[in-house]
């Protein structure tokens, strides 16, 4: 059993949940069926390059469920039991149909049939207990196992090959949600001691060579369940330096790469390559202490947050690639999304700091740090328009290292970066009393109820308003500036299609010759 | 003579083991410990401890140095914190292999051209030719590696794309492979590295030239090219040995930002991912052969230029 203890958990890549990792598809309602028709006839087919950022530096595994894993690769190899659509609701992928008992603990679900993996195996409800025990298993360490703790792995069943049962420790109304973790892709049974560098899944394409830090390359594998894929291969180049991949784009190295937002310039002054600027849940934000002085008055929490001009935020500190967000974490394209509008209010925040004892002005200091290019941008910002309401910020700037450590949860006002996350999971990963996470010490018995309830309430729209209560209170209440959040930047060939949307599926990309 | 040698080489051990008491000292100063950088925000106590004794943390410092340079002396670096499987050692050789070819591309094109160019504009002080290459040397001087890469990389890279920007093959891959791949790191290097050397070339030739001997052998009607080939030349050459073995030296940082720059999966890169990672076996390993390969470029120049010039010999008799 691979252990992975001695592996630097890279944090923005440890955050960055299932959402955001990768072939999340374009399916509608449940029961879909799938497009089986290939986009290009498989004569045609390209191959497509791209570069990935060795963000682990060459320790990179092809095993979906490590913190290390191969992040371009696993999108193309395997597939869950659910994808996300584009409203932000569970699809089938593997799964076909599920079901919940009325008291949402058991769930019920069909696996799609005739489905085999890369060496020919066929996928049944065996694969799927397997990989959910391999998650689970506390050796393994994967940070999927606490996302899926709610299952009680004892009573998993499986009473035919094409049907699943999870019976759950509490009820969870959105438990199809939290298989979209990544470490849920599904592996066949009993390659765990090899996944790493086997790579073999139920996925678009299937592996032929596998060198992190040089060229990885995987095939079409025209047996797909979804229909042959659009490409005849992709090529994965290991660039650590962005610079670097922006020159390998532009000197048509590669067709297809994450960019920054200085090079985003670059890119579409070139009519030859396509900037995509994606909307993401992936957030900034400056966490109150709601348990340490001054920020334990409510009133001093919420005129720190109407200080802020969201859309001036956005511009200066994101080029304008981003999104106003209001002071909670679930993000515009979440199925539970609250839009809170929240412009500067100066003349309020004034008089709620008069109000808390602070008429003479109020002097905090903000710890920061370049652990994110956008840190200390939102803080310089911050300082500016904080100061109209007669709020001093002095900005403290702290090294990297140790940060998480040393400064994040230790002080009383300091900057942390998230990736995005599925509204029911980050409310209850940071901001319920008592969560190992909780970064803004905020304890309120009314939200933690709220999403208690949400979870048991199956009917949709029932939910949706608990969540959405819990969201407007942790706006007004909690302790978190969010003022936006950031945007996924790709710049492609113009030769590329089918990566213009935020939740694409590999299977259909194309690339012209 | 030998006992100056023996000398040398005491000295340049005694340095060696400040440096790789510095080296382990640096890695010990770093903000939090190594374990809590590792584990970032998923650092419990009890994730930190276990960390800590598997990387031997609890032990105290002096312990850790000894049992580390009694290693490295054995040739064993220990093994990679972020490839569990990796020893340090074959992981340096393979990267090495690239740098060590880059390095010897630079230096065979480099040391030669700035010999040629610097004679040249020793020679012929003052005039265009000098001034022309003196100002283009000083403007490669001036702007930095990654400027030069850069420009280099928009040249012939992008706007006429002769050659691959950046590198997209491994450490593995067989030389004709990489060779295409060297070629613009390999000038940047040369660029930057010919800059400096060829003004050193050039204001030695010129003290020489201004010296009493040649004006003596001037008088003494001797033709010209024998007094520039017999008697400025190699007295003007000796000094720049050290110049050179200086600028080779220099390469082994410079290599560092090239290679990031073009991508290039050489030591300078794994250099600057053992760093983000708080690989420090791996830092310590690389730290250390970085002085190695310093201390004895600089040892092999001392003892040439000793060995080269009668005149300093018999002074330090």
């Amino acid at each position: 059993m691979p252990t992975f203890d001695k592996i630097p958990l890279r944090r923005r890549t440890f955050v960055r949940l299932a959402l955001t990792s990768g072939v999340l598809g374009i399916a509608s309602a449940c029961g879909q069926q799938p497009s089986a028709e290939p986009a290009t006839a498989p004569s045609t087919r390209g191959t497509l390059r791209l570069a990935h950022t060795l963000e682990w530096a060459g320790k990179e595994v092809l095993g979906p469920a490590s913190p290390a894993r191969f992040f371009p690769a696993v999108a193309l190899l395997y597939n869950r039991l659910v994808r996300v659509d584009e409203q932000g609701r569970p699809a089938p992928d593997l799964a076909t149909s599920w079901e919940a008992d009325a008291s949402a603990t058991r769930w019920t679900f069909r696996l799609r049939q005739g489905v085999t993996f890369h060496d020919g195996r066929p996928f049944t409800a065996a694969d799927v207990l397997y990989t959910t025990r391999y998650v689970m298993d506390p050796a393994l360490e994967s940070p999927g196992a606490a996302v899926l703790d709610i299952i009680d792995v004892e009573q998993l069943q499986a009473p035919d090959d094409a049907t699943v049962i999870f019976t759950l420790k509490q009820p969870h109304a959105d438990f199809p949600l939290l298989l979209l973790h990544y470490s849920m892709y599904i592996i066949p049974t009993d390659s765990g001691p090899t996944i790493n560098t086997s790579g073999i899944g139920t996925g678009p394409f299937k592996l032929q060579q596998f060198n992190a830090e040089g060229t990885t390359i995987v095939v079409a594998n025209d047996a797909y369940w979804d229909g042959a894929p659009g490409l005849a291969a992709v090529e994965m180049v290991g660039i650590a330096d962005a610079e670097a991949r922006t020159a390998a784009l532009l000197a048509d190295q590669i067709d297809y790469n994450d960019i920054t937002p200085e090079t985003a310039a670059l890119v579409r002054q070139n009519a030859n390559y396509v900037l995509n600027a994606l909307p993401s849940g992936d957030w900034l934000v400056m966490v109150m202490r709601a348990d340490q002085e001054p920020f334990t008055d409510p009133r001093v929490r919420l005129a720190l947050k109407l200080v802020v001009d969201r859309a001036a935020m956005v511009q200066t500190v994101l080029s304008g690639f981003g999104q106003a967000a209001g002071d909670h974490p679930v993000w515009p394209g979440d199925q539970y999304y609250l839009p809170v509008e929240r412009g500067a209010d100066v003349a309020r925040a004034r008089q709620l700091l008069a109000e808390a004892g602070h008429a003479d002005g109020l002097s905090v200091t903000l710890y920061t740090s370049n652990i994110d290019a956008y840190m200390i941008p939102m803080c310089v910002a911050y300082q500016q328009m904080a100061a109209e309401a007669g709020i001093t910020v002095t900005l403290q700037q702290e090294s990297a290292d140790g940060y998480w450590n040393d400064i994040w949860m230790q002080v009383p006002f300091c900057c942390s970066s998230w990736g995005e996350r599925q509204a029911d999971q980050v409310l209850n990963e940071v901001y319920r009393s008592g969560a190992s996470w909780n970064e803004t010490f905020w304890q309120n018995a009314e939200f933690d109820g709220l999403l208690d309830q949400a979870r048991r309430e199956l009917d949709f729209e029932r939910r949706k308003a608990l969540y959405q209560q819990a969201q407007q209170l942790l706006a007004d209440d909690g302790g978190a500036i969010i003022p936006f959040f950031t945007n996924d930047l790709s710049a492609a060939h113009r030769r590329v299609k089918g990566v213009d949307r935020r939740y694409f599926d590999w299977a259909r990309v194309t690339i012209e010759a | 003579m030998l006992r100056l040698v023996i000398q040398r080489c005491l000295l340049a051990l005694a340095t060696l083991l400040l440096v790789s008491l510095i080296i382990f000292g640096a890695t010990e100063v770093l903000p939090g410990d190594v374990a809590s950088a590792i584990l970032g925000r998923e650092a419990t106590p009890t994730r930190l401890a276990a960390l800590r004794a598997e990387l031997g943390l609890d032990q105290p410092a002096p312990v850790r140095y000894f049992e580390w340079l009694g290693g490295a002396v054995r040739g064993d670096f220990g093994r990679s914190l972020a490839r569990p499987d990796a020893p340090v050692g074959p992981l340096i050789a393979e990267r090495m292999r690239v740098t060590a070819w880059l390095a010897v591309i630079a230096t065979l094109v480099g040391v030669p051209v700035a010999l040629g160019l610097g004679i040249g504009a020793g020679l012929f002080r003052d005039r265009p030719v000098d001034l022309t290459i003196s100002i283009i040397a000083l403007v490669a001087q001036s702007l930095p590696e990654f400027v030069i890469g850069a420009l280099l990389i928009l040249a012939f890279g992008i706007t006429w794309p002769i050659l691959p920007a950046v590198t997209v093959v491994g450490a593995d891959a067989p030389l004709a492979a990489l060779a295409p791949n060297l070629i613009l790191p390999a000038a940047t290097l040369v660029i930057v590295m010919t800059a400096y050397m060829l003004r050193m070339v050039r204001t030695s030739l010129i003290d020489v030239l201004d010296s009493e001997y040649i004006h003596m052998a001037t008088l003494k009607g001797l033709p010209h090219a024998r007094i520039i080939a017999a008697h400025a030349l190699p007295n003007a050459l000796l000094p720049t040995i050290n110049a050179i073995a200086l600028t080779v030296a220099w390469l082994i940082g410079g290599v560092v930002v090239v290679e990031t720059v073009f991508n290039l999966p050489g030591v300078g890169r794994l250099m600057v991912s053992a760093v983000e990672d708080r690989d420090l076996p791996l830092v310590q390993a690389l730290g250390l052969l970085g002085a190695v390969l310093y201390i004895g470029i600089n040892l092999l120049a001392d003892l040439a230029t000793l060995w080269l010039s009668p005149r300093l010999r018999a002074m330090q008799r």
